[in-house]
């Protein structure tokens, strides 16, 4: 009893002692941060102060208070956007007050008008619709591709096939009227293809951009439906070296995934030197329907990237970054058609022939596909209020298609099938070089931002084996454009225009089916927005854009002339056709409130010798394989209009409901026919749950459910297809996860998602599978990042 | 002056630019493509102790450009018993490939269907020659013709191709190599 007291006493000794000698070794630190300006100083609040591991944010007065230990020596790390990281040293001492002078960076940007003037500062158009998919979002939603990441935005489906290759769908338009940008240059592939997929990584994607509306002015033909800008992770702006390594795990295709990212900057001539590097790797079997595997489907991806990017104090920021993508994925055998009649038995059947066993073994048909990019940017401030900007890009695309047909090989030589085998049958190598330069000046006085641009692009497309899709090509395009906007109070507007002219040239080749000289095209066309955006209280904003956007005749739509196994056609160019123009009008309206978000919107394209492929019914293509349905590109008036509407509810600060529609209809005015491939219209709705901190362990724990209802396309010609539209089906997800910190600067990050919960078996009308097979059945994704700071 | 230096770069950038695009490599001349690895030509010859009918099916440019064309119509007489064979040639390659020669090599993973039209279905075809397994491959057959019918009609031909589902003797492949329709008249 006695003893017992005794250790009770010395135990609270030992902690009034300890406490003391505590209190005894700590100091506080008074921080006050500034920026310079001029001679005088002033205050910068809710500046992000490190002292050690301890952080904290000034205050409105740029003030703040630390409490460290008086004997240890501890670092000083402070950051705030816009201007130069600051690193010092606090030496062992007493109670003192730390002044830190940040120092601006000078960008090009002006605070004093907020989100305008951020707006037109990342874009020339300042009243287009811009949705931004941060890199938190992506990481709760990634999918295996980019399309499939991106799918479920409002306005946005993808084309797939199967589980690796998925193309988005922004209103309808897709690939050759939809600009895909990686790190600021527009991804040039084969993407004439509704097989090929654009060729990035998506894990290696920071943040995404969906520009809607045609955005031809600043980014040239082509953007005729809008853009998807790829931006690669944020870069560390302020000394350090951090790292993250992730995993995705999926069931449905039992994919496994590896990437490992290393961030590190340091200072250099008044200026931050930043380096990035990743790697990647990806391995999926074969994917799973509801009730069946599809064989030959599986996929491997190796991936890499580095950047280096330099920001001068002077505020001229020079950045490089070089990718480089590998790929190559088996196509569903039983999609590869040969003939008519094996396409209509197949789609009577409806499911694969046999039942194949699950692999990662990737047989022919297949591709191979790798990508390099290599872009380059400078910017450089001229004045206070002028600045300009150099991007050059250099991309090659290396694509290799293996046939399945056609191996059979005299002699039976297993040598010979071999080689055979290991041929492409189609191989195709795009270099594209690019270079844009842009003048952007500021005119305070008068509200008005310009942008004075010119760009250059150059490809040169070599085709060899033995099919002969679309001939070798050299390209060149140049173009130049004037942008401006003005801002009048709680209006914005702007104008642009640009001129465009392409050159195509076709060498001479030959096939057994026909003879062709050399050829060159001359295509040239104005592309014009005008835009208005009222902002009419803090909770009310209406847009309203008009835009006119070209594009010309792609190289498959000018010389195609051969059986499309995927869809059993045969396909005939014509060299004749003309330029596409489309005109456009997108009125949006937002209502927004802290509780209470909705978003309307509505728009008509209309195109002019909008390019499609029409039967030919009275020239059937006979082959030995049987007779083919005979398709010509050829040109007509079409519409394409539609819906977009989006209303998120905050039921509390924890909880929030959202529910989307996109109705998207398109028809062909001249032959009074719905438009072949219109995606069909979506509802969505959304239960989201967050919490910042959840049982003290967790962080930015989220849980959501998800659902998807896709009405039947009852808007189609039959004359375009085989099968009539799948009919609509629902599809329910639910993901949840969160954030559990472990150290400074340390921090591990788990979602998990489980898609088409309930295994439904259901074909979307933009798969190209659906003749064949159901789409994705069930599939359990897990994923963990790890992410941690060296220095 | 800074800027200056700046102004020049940015005037060297835009001419490496447009070395780019104009000191092109030549483009090597290719050589045509004109080789298929499909068939070219098909010809049916059906013989009896009188006769000897034989159409050629030929398609020399391959799928597009002209159509292909058939010699002739599978004139058959009334009640007779005819021996048929099919020979298939790639005639666009130098030399001739007889194709015929690799269906006899993998007989495994091949077999003929033929099929009379509705008009003339009281024709009989049945097939002679058998693969390793047994099964049907239809390079040699017997057409059977009925002395009731006459009339016009098409010889659908049908070559299947077996290497992702097993050939059975019965059912066709979800791989069709050949599908030709022959006319016939019965008379």
């Amino acid at each position: 009893m006695l003893s017992r007291a005794y250790i009770c006493l010395w135990v609270i000794l030992f902690l009034c002692f300890a406490s003391d000698i505590c209190a005894q070794n700590m100091r506080t630190i008074s921080i006050v941060t500034q920026v310079e300006k001029g001679s005088a100083n002033k205050a910068l609040s809710q500046v992000s102060v490190f002292i050690g591991t301890k952080g904290i944010r000034t205050d409105i007065n740029g003030y703040g208070l630390v409490t460290v230990s008086k004997t240890v020596t501890y670092p000083i790390k402070v950051s705030y956007p816009g201007y130069v990281s600051v690193q010092d040293t606090l030496l062992p001492g007493n109670d003192t007050t730390i002044t830190i002078v940040l120092k601006e960076i000078k960008l090009y940007q002006t605070n004093k008008i907020t989100v305008n003037a951020d707006r037109n500062t990342v874009y020339g158009t300042a009243t287009q619709q811009i949705k931004v998919i941060s890199s938190k979002e992506l990481d709760e939603h990634r999918g295996q591709t980019l399309g499939e990441s991106l799918n479920g935005q409002l306005g946005i489906t993808t084309i797939q096939t199967g589980s690796s290759i998925s193309k988005p769908v922004l209103r309808g338009l897709h690939s050759q009227r939809l600009l895909i940008s990686n790190a600021g240059i527009a991804q040039e592939g084969q993407q004439w293809g509704a097989e090929h997929a654009p060729e990035i990584d998506i894990l290696s994607i920071g943040s995404i951009q969906i520009l809607k509306g045609a955005a031809g002015v600043e980014y040239g033909p082509g953007a005729m439906g809008g853009m998807i800008k790829v931006e690669p992770p944020i870069m560390l702006d302020t000394v350090g070296l951090k790292g993250a390594i992730s995993s995705n795990l999926m069931s449905n295709n039992r994919q496994g995934s590896l990437s490992a990212l290393l961030d590190g900057a340091t200072s250099l001539y008044n200026g931050v030197l930043s380096l990035q590097v990743q790697g990647s790797v990806r391995k999926a079997g074969d994917m799973k329907a509801a009730s069946y595997v599809l064989g030959n489907t599986a996929f491997s991806e190796q991936n890499a990237f580095i950047s280096a990017s330099y920001t001068h104090i002077d505020g001229i920021i020079l950045k490089s970054r070089f990718t480089t993508f590998t790929s190559e994925l088996g196509i569903f055998k039983g999609s590869h058609i040969s003939n008519l009649s094996d396409l209509l038995l197949a789609i009577e059947r409806g499911k694969p022939l046999k039942e194949y066993d699950f692999s990662y073994a990737i047989a022919n048909p297949k591709q191979n596909i790798a990508h390099d990019l290599w872009a380059n940017s400078l910017s450089i401030p001229i004045s206070e209020h002028i600045y300009t900007e150099i991007m050059h890009g250099w991309q090659f695309n290396d694509r290799k298609e293996f046939d399945a047909h056609n191996l059979r090989i005299p002699n039976d030589s297993v040598i010979a099938l071999n080689s055979a085998l290991s041929l492409p049958a189609m191989k195709l190598q795009l270099v594209t070089q690019s270079l844009d330069i842009k003048l952007k000046i500021q005119q305070p006085l008068h509200n008005i931002t310009s942008t004075i641009g010119c760009s250059f692009q150059d490809q040169n497309n070599v085709r060899s084996g033995k099919v002969v899709l679309i001939p070798d090509y050299t390209s060149l395009n140049i173009g130049s454009y004037l942008l401006a906007n003005f801002i009048d109070k709680s209006m914005i507007y702007n104008v642009g225009v640009r001129y465009d002219k392409k050159n195509i040239d076709v060498p001479a080749f030959s096939t057994p089916t026909r003879k062709i000289q050399d050829t060159s095209f001359f295509f040239d066309g104005f592309s014009g927005a005008a835009g208005a955006l009222w902002q009419y209280d803090t909770n009310i904003q209406c847009t309203i854009n008009f835009g006119t956007a070209w594009r010309a005749p792609q190289i498959n739509e000018l010389f195609s002339n051969d059986i499309h196994h995927g869809t059993a056609q045969f396909e005939i160019g014509d060299i004749s056709l003309k330029k596409e123009q489309s005109f456009s009008i997108d009125i949006n309206s937002i209502y927004s409130k802290p509780d209470f978000h909705a978003e309307c919107s509505i728009y008509s394209m209309w195109f002019d010798n909008y390019i499609v492929m029409l039967p030919d019914k009275e020239f059937p293509t006979v082959t030995v394989r049987g007779t083919f349905p005979t398709f010509r590109y050829s040109q007509t008036k079409a519409i394409i209009y539609g819906l977009e509407l989006m209303a998120e509810y905050h039921m509390n600060d924890w909880s929030k409901v959202t529910v989307q529609t996109t109705i998207t209809k398109g028809d062909d005015k001249t032959n009074n026919t719905p438009l072949f491939q219109i995606p069909a219209n979506r509802y969505q709705a959304n239960i989201h749950v967050h919490k910042q901190d959840f049982l003290s362990v967790f962080h930015d724990a989220f849980a959501e459910f998800a659902c998807l209802f896709v009405s039947t396309q009852d808007r189609f010609a039959p004359d375009l297809d085989y099968a009539n539209p799948p009919l609509g089906y629902q599809l329910y997800n639910i993901s949840f996860g969160a954030t559990i910190h472990t150290g400074y600067d340390k921090y591990i990050s788990c979602t998990m998602s489980a898609n088409n919960i309930f295994n439904s078996d259901y074909r979307d009308y933009l798969s190209r599978y659906r003749y064949f097979s159901a789409d994705q059945g069930f599939n359990l994704t897990f994923r963990c990042s790890y992410s941690f700071s060296l220095l | 002056m800074k800027y200056l230096r700046m102004s020049i770069y940015i005037f060297l950038l835009c001419l490496v630019q447009f070395l780019f695009s104009s000191c092109k490599e030549t483009d090597p001349v290719k050589p045509p493509v004109n080789e298929h690895d499909y068939a070219t030509d098909v010809i049916i010859t059906l013989v009896n102790q009188s006769d000897t009918i034989i159409s050629t099916w030929s398609d020399l440019d391959g799928p597009g450009g002209n159509n292909p064309t058939i010699s002739d119509t599978l004139r058959l007489a009334k009640g007779k018993k005819y021996n048929g064979s099919i020979t298939l040639y790639n005639k666009s390659k130098n030399p001739i490939e007889n194709i015929t020669d690799e269906i006899i090599e993998l007989a495994d993973e091949h077999q003929f269907f033929y099929t009379p039209s509705s008009t003339i279905n009281s024709l009989i075809v049945s097939i002679l020659d058998k693969d390793s397994k047994n099964l049907p491959i239809g390079l040699l057959f017997t057409i059977d013709s009925p002395i009731s019918n006459q009339g016009i009609g098409l010889l659908n031909v049908v070559l299947s191709h077996y290497d992702d589902s097993p050939k059975d003797g019965i059912n066709r492949s979800a791989e069709t190599d050949i599908e030709i329709d022959f006319p016939i008249s019965l008379r």
